[in-house]
């Protein structure tokens, strides 16, 4: 296999692994594509390096989770959730008990809108552990953070998108 | 078994990395206790719907065929780099002629043996060499090499 080749079949491999983290993280289809053929011109740049690499995934990963945070911040897309005065409003539908009555198209659309409100932290390390399935150690070299910071923020971004959906009534309310 | 021990152990438990002892232990608190078993419940509705979330379906086909703009942008970078490689060859030419040129006035028969000398000379690297090696220079690196060269003026 040639240089070209081996790249090739690198990117025909994780182009869709990769398009599929960034546009969780971007949330929009073009701007994914984008991340995604800057991820891999910057990977093919640097091939001879890249090459030898056990595991080029990490590095793909990490090269598409920045891009996507740039992108983010760029857009001024990050937003802290301070959900100042929603307290009131939550406590009066949850009484309602939503779950029961809306779809499941209505609970994906909120849960949606809820990975979008985590911090960048939480937001990454949701998608990378539940959507492409990655172990805690995998996302801690991706990240070069410790196991158990990931570990952490993960249990705090499941708390976090259920306290949210329970504030929207979109689950039920006994904690 | 304690609700904060269980709150530690309720992520492997989910993804079944729990050794049996531990699943015995967490399975019986997820029976007595409402407040965790409520958690567990919320966690794997959560992570299922989250996973109903589809991405716009894209083929491999698609895939093979978008690879080719990031060959196309790589060799526009290319040949941006064969530019400043022809510049800098240029600018090298042009100082060793002003040198050779000046050389004249303290003695002809030098510039006659610098002349044979260069024509007998072979280029340590093929041009293909040059090129190639010069692929694996960053650009700032290029530029480092450029900058040199105009000091050298
Ligand atoms: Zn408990």
């Amino acid at each position: 296999m040639n240089e070209r080749e081996n790249f090739e079949d690198c990117y025909i491999k994780l182009a869709n692994k990769i398009y599929g983290v960034a546009y969780k993280m971007v949330n929009n289809h073009q701007d994914a594509l984008d991340i995604v053929q800057e991820v891999f011109l910057r990977a093919y740049k640097n091939w001879n390096n890249f090459k030898g690499l056990s595991k080029i995934s990490t590095y793909l990963y990490r090269i598409a989770v920045n891009l996507s945070y740039d992108f983010l911040r760029k857009k001024n897309k990050l937003r802290k959730v301070e959900n100042i005065g929603f307290e009131n409003w939550s406590n009066l539908v949850s009484s309602v008990k939503f779950e029961d009555c809306i779809k499941d198209e209505e609970i994906i659309e909120e849960i949606k809108k809820e990975i979008d409100n985590l911090t960048e932290k939480q937001k990454v390390i949701f998608i990378l552990k539940t959507y492409e399935e990655l172990t805690y150690e995998e996302i801690a070299s991706i990240l070069r953070k410790r196991v158990g910071t990931i570990k952490a923020t993960y249990f705090q971004s499941l708390q976090k998108l259920r306290e949210n959906l329970k504030k929207k009534g979109v689950m039920k309310n006994e904690m | 078994m304690r609700c904060k021990d269980f709150e530690k152990k309720v992520l492997d438990f989910i993804d079944d990395k729990t050794n049996i002892l531990e699943k015995e232990k967490i399975e019986q608190h997820i029976e007595e206790c409402e407040k965790c078993r409520n958690l567990y419940m919320d966690f794997i509705f959560i992570l299922n719907m989250s996973k109903k979330i589809e991405l716009p379906k894209l083929s491999e086909d698609y895939w093979k065929s978008s690879i080719k703009s990031i060959f196309e942008e790589k060799n526009s970078i290319k040949f941006l780099k064969v530019a400043y490689v022809a510049v800098s060859f240029f600018i090298l030419f042009s100082i060793t002629l002003f040198l050779m040129k000046s050389n004249i006035y303290f003695s002809k028969e030098n510039v006659l043996i610098n002349k044979l000398d260069l024509l007998n000379h072979e280029l340590p690297f093929s041009e293909e060499e040059i090129i190639d090696n010069v692929d694996y220079m960053k650009e700032e690196e290029i530029e480092n090499v450029l900058e040199l060269v105009f000091e050298s003026f």
